[in-house]
């Protein structure tokens, strides 16, 4: 239920990498997963990822992630599109007479299926190998303005912090004798208010130091700003991305090629 | 400080507003987390808040991020959701600076912020019904509206106005119930507090 704390410290080279790299290897995989209708490409996309993961030391945390964010969602998506969606017409299996599973339902469901572990592959490859201040420093130089860049990246590491307050503040608030377990929809509701209100205005208290903090760095100031960790192309950066671009090439080819014409997995 | 009033952007974008955004993200987190197993979805309350105590294009960018932010965490279909969260924070924002949003607590009071939370469940089912229905097949992820979809669906609906019908039906008890919230969480805000962000 809580926001995982995502960056994992490790060395590695693919930790090394400038955090530009990283995420060129996401669009690279990306791309052939969303522009392709097979599901051959899209898996083959995953498992560069995966690849790409497993030389990082991450891979368990990757899969783990994997599987606690995006499998669970599969469920949905197979059901209702399996069963609702438009384009279905061939009856596969039936649950009543009137509700079953359509071929090309299915097939929809399984290509989008394909797609997101493609996509999401590739988006945990560049969180869990980044400090998310090296990410911010790296969009910044991407043209990223620092007023986007601030609140964006900050976010992931004051979100953690916000739901420690709020079980702070709930145990508070329970030590006060307001009920939590076991409570009906309108007392659930009715919670919000001494639970969040603490929140809020800690929050504002948070804001205001912390915009102390920015200023006293010179966040609003229109000087050209430095870094402190200088982030640079390496010669394996270069080497990871000629790599890169050279096995999407390879596998898109390859997936396309053994994948039976015509299509079956075509919508 | 010179006499005359910042701008709106002024306000809006100021070190302190920029610094309330990531908190405002995490308010609309936790506070979806505790409306688990409630018919409401209370996603948009931080939105609504910094609309309220900052402003409109504040809320809105709090809306925005804040599903960004889910994408790249945990929910990997919160990105085409952004739009509507967005345009929740905004619309709360500008109705808070056409002064529907007090500190007083009376009956006219109560019911402008009611009325708001008709208008904000319209901009909400106005802005998710096209992704429900274009990503989805017109289907909403939460149960129960699904059913009443369903249903719509079986009574022989389109599912365009099948989806929408459903949409509007949660949202109208969603928005009305998480601005009350978050009018009530405001009129606890110490008036100190908010002279301290309009300046």
């Amino acid at each position: 239920m809580s926001v995982r704390l995502l960056y994992v410290p490790k060395t590695s080279v693919v930790h090394r990498l400038d955090p530009r790299t990283k995420a060129f290897v996401w669009v690279a995989s990306a791309i052939p997963a969303i522009a392709s209708q097979s599901i051959l490409v899209s898996l083959a996309m995953f498992l560069l990822t995966l690849a790409v993961a497993t030389v990082g030391k991450v891979s368990r945390q990757y899969l783990r992630n994997i599987l606690t964010v995006v499998v669970p969602v599969f469920v949905p998506i197979f059901l209702i599109q399996g069963l609702f969606n438009p384009a279905g017409k061939t009856p596969v299996l039936y649950l009543l007479p009137w509700l079953y599973f359509r071929r090309e339902g299915i097939v929809f469901a399984a290509v989008l299926m394909a797609r997101l572990l493609a996509i999401f592959g590739g988006a945990y490859l560049l969180t869990l190998t980044t400090k998310p201040g090296d990410l911010m420093a790296s969009m910044q130089k991407l043209g990223l303005p620092l007023r986007v860049a601030y609140p964006l990246f900050s976010a992931l590491q004051i979100v953690p912090t916000i739901e420690a307050r709020l079980q702070l503040v709930k145990e508070a608030q329970m030590s006060r004798g307001l009920r939590l377990q076991k409570v009906g929809i309108v007392q659930k509701l009715r919670n919000f208010i001494p639970l969040l209100t603490p929140l809020l205005l800690g929050a504002i208290e948070e804001a205001y130091r912390r915009s102390i903090a920015l200023e006293a760095r010179g966040f609003s100031s229109k000087i050209k700003k430095t870094f402190l960790h200088e982030l640079k192309f390496s010669v394996s950066d270069l080497t990871f991305i000629v790599s890169t671009i050279l096995s999407v090439l390879a596998l898109t080819t390859f997936a396309t090629l053994i994948t039976p014409s015509p299509n079956p997995w075509s919508l | 400080m010179s006499e005359t009033k910042p701008s709106r952007m002024k306000i809006e974008f100021s070190t302190f507003g920029i610094a309330m955004i990531p908190l405002m993200i995490g308010i609309n987190i936790v506070s979806s987390y505790l409306a688990a197993s409630t018919p409401v979805w209370a996603d948009t309350l931080g939105s609504m808040l910094a609309g309220i105590i900052i402003g409109p294009i504040n809320g809105l960018v709090v809306g925005l991020l804040t599903n960004v932010f889910k994408w790249v965490t945990f929910d990997p279909f919160a990105l085409p959701y952004a739009i509507v969260n967005a345009a929740v924070g905004l619309i709360a924002g500008a109705c808070a600076l056409m002064g529907a949003v007090k500190r007083e607590t009376s009956a006219s009071q109560v019911g402008k912020i009611l009325a708001v939370g008709v208008v904000l469940a319209v901009v909400a089912t106005l802005t998710s019904t096209p992704l429900n229905v274009t990503l989805y097949g017109g289907s909403t992820g939460k149960p129960w509206v699904d059913a009443i979809f369903a249903g719509f669906m079986a009574g022989g609906w389109q599912v365009f106005p099948a989806s929408m019908a459903a949409e509007f039906i949660s949202d109208i008890a969603d928005k009305i119930i998480t601005f009350f919230i978050a009018w009530l969480i405001y009129t606890k805000v110490p008036a100190q507090f908010v002279k301290t962000v309009k300046r």
